[in-house]
């Protein structure tokens, strides 16, 4: 190897790139040769010194993620055609049941669910995140404490998803325990609160972009809270209520 | 999300201000998620990820119709490399770097900080850019003697960097 070869192969060398025989090859011309040795060496250290001062730099990209994801959000539940398509079956499917919960749509919203709605934005689409517990098992403590059994919490599980993590929220002035299950990228919040009511109704409501499904039983006060559509708050309030109502 | 830092930091080199950087990173993010589809499945997504912001950052200098930083080094002084030792070099900061590195003109900002800061292969960095492996080799070696070059102004003022 001539010592221009040596100066027009040095970026695949300094790289790692080439190959086991030219390695060899070009280190042995670097042993013999002090002027290319001492300016590869130069080359090293400069290499080195511009890593130091650009990595010096501190980035932070709290606020950058936070837009991303927002919009990520936003775009997901807006234009996803497959969860579009995944809505129209539901509705489809709830069509025959649907005039029973009509009277209930055109209730004005609760105040908790625009709370709950505010609060999944923040925490969920958001991920604002706070203190989150993601251990099953502390988390149904957690419930228990708050006149939750832990029974109730694994019959909330819809199929196909997973539980995520949760803890406890303020919503109204009332102590609610926050749970999100997620599917692929989707999540839902489920907002859960033992209450000593005498009630049992079914709200379907939206607000701002979150579609919930309010559900008050004898003994819990529940909300579904989900970015998909109302169709989907409504299934997975309905898949919940067996076990709410027991 | 992944990488935004790298690519931020990179975005931050090689754009007019802060505020286009971001948006810059934020446009490459929501490029990928909205075409996760066209990444090749076992190929380098963090290079996929920097072609996507480097096609942002061409675009963006399109639209502002900026005009590339040139360097204003003759010929002569080309052909000079400073003289400095290993060692010598090793009594500049990272300002006298980094304010070096800002007068490069932007195709060498470009290859350093791919090749140099962020570790990517020769041969990725043709995939990012588009461009023959050999292209980038040269204008790897181009880009090392211009920086070298801008430090031995800065050394001359400094009395820095002398063997």
């Amino acid at each position: 190897m001539t010592c221009k070869e040596i100066a027009a192969r040095c970026p695949a060398y300094l790289s790692g790139e080439m190959e086991p025989e030219s390695a060899r090859v070009f280190a042995e011309h670097l042993r013999n040769c002090r002027a290319c040795n001492e300016e590869v060496e130069r080359q090293i250290t400069l290499d080195s010194l511009l890593r130091r001062s650009i990595l010096s730099e501190k980035v932070d990209t709290t606020a950058l993620d936070r837009t991303v994801r927002a919009h990520i959000a936003l775009e997901r539940r807006s234009f996803s055609p497959r969860w579009l398509a995944v809505a129209a079956g539901i509705a489809a499917i709830l069509l025959a049941g649907a005039l029973s919960y009509r009277a209930m749509f055109a209730s004005p919203p609760p105040k908790l669910c625009v709370d709950a709605a505010r609060d999944h934005r923040s925490e969920v689409t958001l991920a604002q995140h706070r203190r989150w517990l993601s251990d099953p098992n502390a988390v149904a403590d957690l419930g228990q404490r708050n006149g939750i059994p832990a029974s109730l919490l694994a019959a909330l599980v819809p199929p196909g998803y997973r539980f995520e993590h949760g803890k406890l929220c303020r919503l109204g002035g009332e102590v609610f325990l926050h749970l999100v299950y997620a599917q692929g990228g989707a999540e839902f919040s489920v907002y859960l609160r033992s209450s000593g009511t005498q009630s049992l109704s079914l709200q379907q409501v939206q607000t701002g972009g979150e579609h919930i499904a309010y559900v008050r039983t004898d003994r819990y006060t529940a909300m579904f809270v989900t970015d998909r559509s109302s169709a989907a708050a409504l299934s997975l309030a309905r898949s919940a209520a067996p076990a709410l109502i027991a | 999300m992944p990488h935004s830092s790298s690519l931020l930091r990179v975005a931050r080199r090689l754009s007019s201000d802060a505020a286009s950087a971001e948006d810059l990173v934020q446009e490459t993010l929501l490029h990928a998620w909205r075409n996760f589809r066209q990444f090749r499945s076992g190929t380098n997504a963090r290079a996929w990820l920097f072609r996507i912001l480097l096609n942002a950052v061409y675009a963006q200098s399109r639209r502002q119709r900026a005009e590339p930083v040139t360097l204003g080094i003759s010929s002569s002084a080309e052909e000079r490399l400073p003289d400095f030792t290993a060692s010598g070099m090793s009594e500049f900061d990272a300002a006298d770097v980094a304010r070096a590195f800002a007068a490069l003109p932007a195709r060498h900002r470009t290859v350093l900080l791919l090749g140099v800061v962020e570790g990517f292969t020769c041969r990725e960095i043709a995939g990012i850019l588009s461009l023959p492996v050999g292209t980038v080799m040269s204008r790897l070696s181009r880009a090392r003697h211009a920086l070298r070059v801008q430090l031995s102004s800065a050394a001359k003022c400094a009395g820095k960097g002398a063997s």
